[in-house]
């Protein structure tokens, strides 16, 4: 009797279990390739550093099955059976070993709604090394509310990845995103937010618990920059109010009501802040240093009324010398870029060539801007142009460069239009630029299901050596205090 | 020690309570705390699909997150979820009983079984990670039987190390600060609160009406009271049925500064007046708070919503997710774009019609201005009629609902007193003036009335008004 129970139980579970594994094959691409065979990441007629962790995806159509995936590189042959093109670390190591300069020919074979569709697309694998570590915080597109949200590093030649600070060490602390100091690992810093939090500097691998703020700023530090030199950091000062847009689908909007600029002194523990980069007739934000630390780039607008005339605020990119000795911003102030549009995230090459931005049709939060484009300036030329090449159907926003100059890496909602994702993309020294690829997955399906957002992927050229152990322990230490520079 | 064979009534003793156990708990989930399960349900989503549960359960715990996720997503249904808790907790006891009967004897055996099954019982009512430890609990004591199951005491000790290593790798620690606390007590009232937060998700507003009526002295019981009149066209007849809280309790802000709970609760409100940015918004927040971030009636409406919002690609997403769920699999092919048959796409463009169509920013705490941008895309968009009405009525701001009401003019007894307030204060009292706003010259008899006894007038605009102006 018992074991007819048993089995019984047993018969209901499995029945239960499988009841739920018909039509795998709804999982249509949000932003699949083009051509006959649909893939998922789009991984066709890419270029890739050789050192990238396997390009994984899948064969994204409704009806496809019997797939069968050839690669070749010069003599070498690989075959992969299955809609889930998933490569082995090892296989995919080897395969691209001596790569560089090669193009990898693809083709591959299915059999869709009952008839035989073949595809052939090309990998070019450059010569150009790219940086082999990313960090991003993943959280939901929520942006005004946190709840277990954590700051990663992978490695993006393998699928390694790293907890750098979350929500279990930190008492679930709300925590902003990791930066590097000119994409050194041993050089960066990142906030830990609420009671226990501060800004955490990484310099050469010792960490300092610091609260950049003093009483004549309207908030502790926000965006910014480390400066080559290891003395300081350029960062904005916001007032940032969450808000919500009436047309569906444009979701969210963030803006400020204040925003001042200040410069952190890391070794005499002061903030430098002077009265005309803290104008209370501007809005200054998004601060960043020049290749050689000698000038900042950072975004200005003329303040209005907001949120009522949020539209009407567009920022413009400007540049002002940065004096080394004491980490004074110059007054005298150069645009850079200004237009019909709005810029945010300006971001220096390490070669000191160029500067990326991006362009939005107002405000100061992108990220839901469809129209929101990256736009490259040559700081050789001064001429200033949108990237529209890479352009994808939602925003692109945030990026970063690789210390070679030569690859970046920016986070785009394309597709789905909700979560960002880490697109790399190469730059040539003419400036122009290939098809943008997503960061690789070991599971080909890993962005139909992730829930959560890539939020400042920012590239390393080492690991970090970070843990959320060190997270742990900075949140027991105090804070070093900043006091207020002389002028 | 081996268990010696019973015989009368101890014969009967253990399954005797263990049936009476299963029972009671079976019934109180059944019927005295029925919202429980069904709130665990919606945070819950299990996916069939072997790279999801790959990459999902992995590491410390993932058996006991497998099966917990595996188990709770029957929870909404009325007699397999509780009939899945009450074994659960009865298994406790059972095996409790079992491990304690190879030391002592059949009484005291099955009082300690008792206090285990009450314990894990009472634990269950409480918060939502209480199924995984008691599935983690109820693991690693059938670990320890097994144990013992083993003649040597070699064997029971190699047995019960290398069961308990099996178990922190499959069941994870048996404390974690998430399982809450070591003891809970149902609350009936809480139940009826998470009721109402699963019928207005189910849009069962009779339902909502019928299950607000004992706690509207509460801000949610309130709130859902008036969404269920405002959806059903009645909210401009029975706003005063109850002491009504502050304006802004009408149509709550979605915001930082409250919880994740009120906030999903809000965005229903949000939802069925057509602003989809706070609907979404509501739902990640609600996301969010739920245990693994990926709560099925969650991702339902960030579905719906992105539907409606003409988001395809987002929809998809959330879509796909759904359609590899054992209940939501159905509903979700059939909203799938390109997929949808008719009868989905006239649901769809009728829903659409509340939409906006003039863009601005607001942070929806004043929400006059965003009622008003969904009038203007739809003017027969009665739930926004209503709440507009009823929030200028709150806000005891008679110019803006003269103002609104001569333009989008709702069935209510309760606008016509608002109507005669301002007529009385602007001596616009005459025939001519009640005919323009079709108010039946018989109330303003019945105004003359609540003059002289406002306390036989409680469920009138006219009493809240008057309360205002002696509060002044």
């Amino acid at each position: 009797m018992r074991n007819y129970l048993n089995i019984f139980i047993s018969a209901t579970l499995l029945m239960l279990m499988l009841a739920g594994c018909k039509g795998r094959d709804y999982a249509v691409a949000v932003d699949g390739s083009e051509g006959p065979l649909v893939i998922y990441p789009d991984y066709k007629d890419v270029t890739v550093p050789a050192n990238i962790a396997p390009l994984n995806y899948r064969y994204a159509m409704d009806g496809v099955r019997k797939a069968k995936t050839t690669f070749t590189l010069g003599d070498k042959s690989v075959t992969i059976k299955g809609t889930a093109v998933e490569w082995r670390l090892g296989r995919w190591k080897d395969f691209l070993k001596g790569s560089e300069g090669q193009t990898i020919t693809v083709k591959a074979e299915a059999i869709v709604d009952g008839k035989p569709v073949t595809d052939t697309w090309s990998i070019y694998v450059s010569p150009d090394p790219m940086d082999g570590w990313l960090t991003y915080r993943l959280i939901e597109p929520s942006y005004q509310m946190y709840n277990e949200v954590s700051i990663r590093e992978r490695c993006v030649e393998n699928f390694d990845e790293t907890v750098i600070s979350d929500f279990q060490h930190t008492d679930n602390a709300c925590m902003n995103c990791h930066i590097h100091g000119q994409q050194r690992g041993d050089y960066s810093l990142y906030y830990i937010r609420g009671p226990k939090g501060g800004a955490i500097l990484n310099q050469g691998g010792k960490l300092r618990k610091l609260t950049l703020k003093t009483a004549s700023m309207i908030s502790p530090t926000v965006y910014g920059e480390l400066h080559p030199d290891g003395r300081f950091g350029v960062f904005s000062t916001n007032i940032i109010i969450p808000s919500f847009h009436m047309l569906a689908g444009e979701r969210m909007e963030v803006f400020d009501t204040a925003s001042d600029l200040t410069v952190a002194d890391f070794e005499k523990d002061e903030m430098i802040n002077l009265p005309h980069v803290a104008r209370a007739d501007k809005f200054e934000t998004f601060p960043c240093f020049s290749a050689d630390g000698k000038s900042v780039f950072y975004c200005v607008a003329d303040t209005a009324a907001v949120p009522a005339q949020i539209k009407e605020v567009r920022y413009d990119l400007v540049r002002a010398d940065f004096d080394v000795t004491n980490g004074h911003i110059g007054e005298q102030v150069d645009t850079v870029w200004t237009g019909n549009g709005s810029v945010c995230h300006p971001k220096a090459s390490p070669d000191g060539r160029w500067l990326m931005f991006t362009v939005a049709d107002y405000g100061t939060f992108p990220l839901f801007h469809t129209e929101c484009t990256l736009y490259l300036a040559d700081l050789r030329t001064g001429e200033v142009r949108p990237m529209d090449e890479i352009k994808g159907d939602k925003s692109d926003s945030y990026h970063s460069w690789s210390s070679s100059g030569r690859w970046f890496v920016f986070a785009s909602k394309r597709g789905d239009g909700q979560y960002g994702k880490p697109y790399f993309c190469h730059l040539d020294e003419n400036g122009r630029t290939t098809k943008p690829f997503v960061l690789p997955q070991k599971s080909s399906r890993f962005y139909v299901y992730n829930l959560k957002s890539f939020n400042v992927p920012d590239m390393g050229s080492a690991p970090t050596g970070l843990t959320a152990k060190d997270a742990q322990r900075m949140c027991g230490m105090d804070s070093e205090p900043f006091e207020e520079a002389s002028r | 020690m081996r268990e010696k064979p019973l015989s009368g009534f101890r014969k009967y003793a253990g399954p005797g309570a263990a049936a009476l156990g299963f029972l009671s708990a079976f019934l109180f989930f059944q019927f005295a705390y029925p919202y429980h399960l069904i709130k665990r349900e919606q945070a819950n989503l299990f996916v069939y699909d072997g790279d999801y549960i790959a990459a999902t359960y992995r590491g410390m715990g993932w058996l006991a997150r497998f099966v917990t996720d595996f188990l709770e997503q029957f929870f909404h249904l009325p007699v397999a979820g509780p009939f899945v808790v009450a074994l659960l907790v009865t298994g406790i006891g059972i095996v409790v009983y079992r491990i304690l009967r190879r030391f002592l004897g059949v009484w005291p055996s099955l009082g300690v079984a008792v206090l285990a099954f009450a314990w894990a019982f009472l634990r269950e009512t409480g918060n939502i990670y209480t199924t995984r430890y008691t599935v983690v609990v109820l693991g690693y004591l059938a670990f320890i039987l097994a144990a013992l199951q083993f003649k040597k005491v070699w064997q029971k000790v190699l047995a019960t190390v290398l069961f308990l290593a099996f178990g922190v790798w499959a069941l994870g620690s048996p404390y974690h600060k998430y399982y809450g606390t070591l003891w809970n007590t149902p609350i009936i009232e809480y139940d009826r609160m998470i009721g109402l937060d699963a019928e207005v998700a189910r849009e069962d507003w009779d339902k909502v009406l019928k299950l607000s009526k004992k706690d509207l002295y509460t801000v949610e019981a309130s709130f859902c009271y008036n969404l269920a009149h405002a959806v059903k066209g009645s909210l401009g007849s029975t706003l005063f049925n109850h002491s009504q809280g502050k304006a802004y309790q009408l149509l709550p802000p979605v915001s930082i500064d409250r919880s994740a709970f009120s906030d999903c609760l809000a965005a229903e409100a949000w939802y069925q007046l057509g602003n989809m940015t706070v609907a979404e918004q509501g739902a990640i927040v609600a996301l969010q708070s739920s245990p693994d971030h990926t709560g099925a009636r969650y991702i339902k409406r960030l579905a719906e919503v992105n539907l409606l919002s003409g988001e395809d690609a987002a929809a998809q997403k959330y879509l796909s997710l759904l359609s590899r769920t054992l209940f939501y699999r159905k509903w979700a092919l059939s909203r799938m774009p390109g997929r949808q048959d008719e009868s989905v796409r006239a649901a769809l463009a009728d829903a659409r019609a509340n939409l906006p169509v003039t863009d601005f920013v607001h942070q929806s705490e004043k929400p006059r201005n965003v009622l008003l941008g969904l009038l203007e895309a739809n003017p027969s968009n009665t739930v926004a009629r209503h709440y507009l009405l009823c929030y200028d009525m709150l806000c005891y701001d008679l110019e803006s609902f003269m103002k609104d009401y001569t333009a989008y003019p709702a069935k209510g007894r309760l606008y016509g007193e608002a109507v005669l307030i301002w007529l009385s204060q602007n001596d616009l009292l005459n025939e001519q003036e009640l005919a323009r706003y079709g108010i039946d010259p018989s109330e303003v008899d019945r105004m003359g009335r609540f003059s002289q006894n406002p306390n036989a007038f409680r469920d009138s605009y006219w009493y809240y008004y008057l309360k205002a102006l002696r509060a002044q």
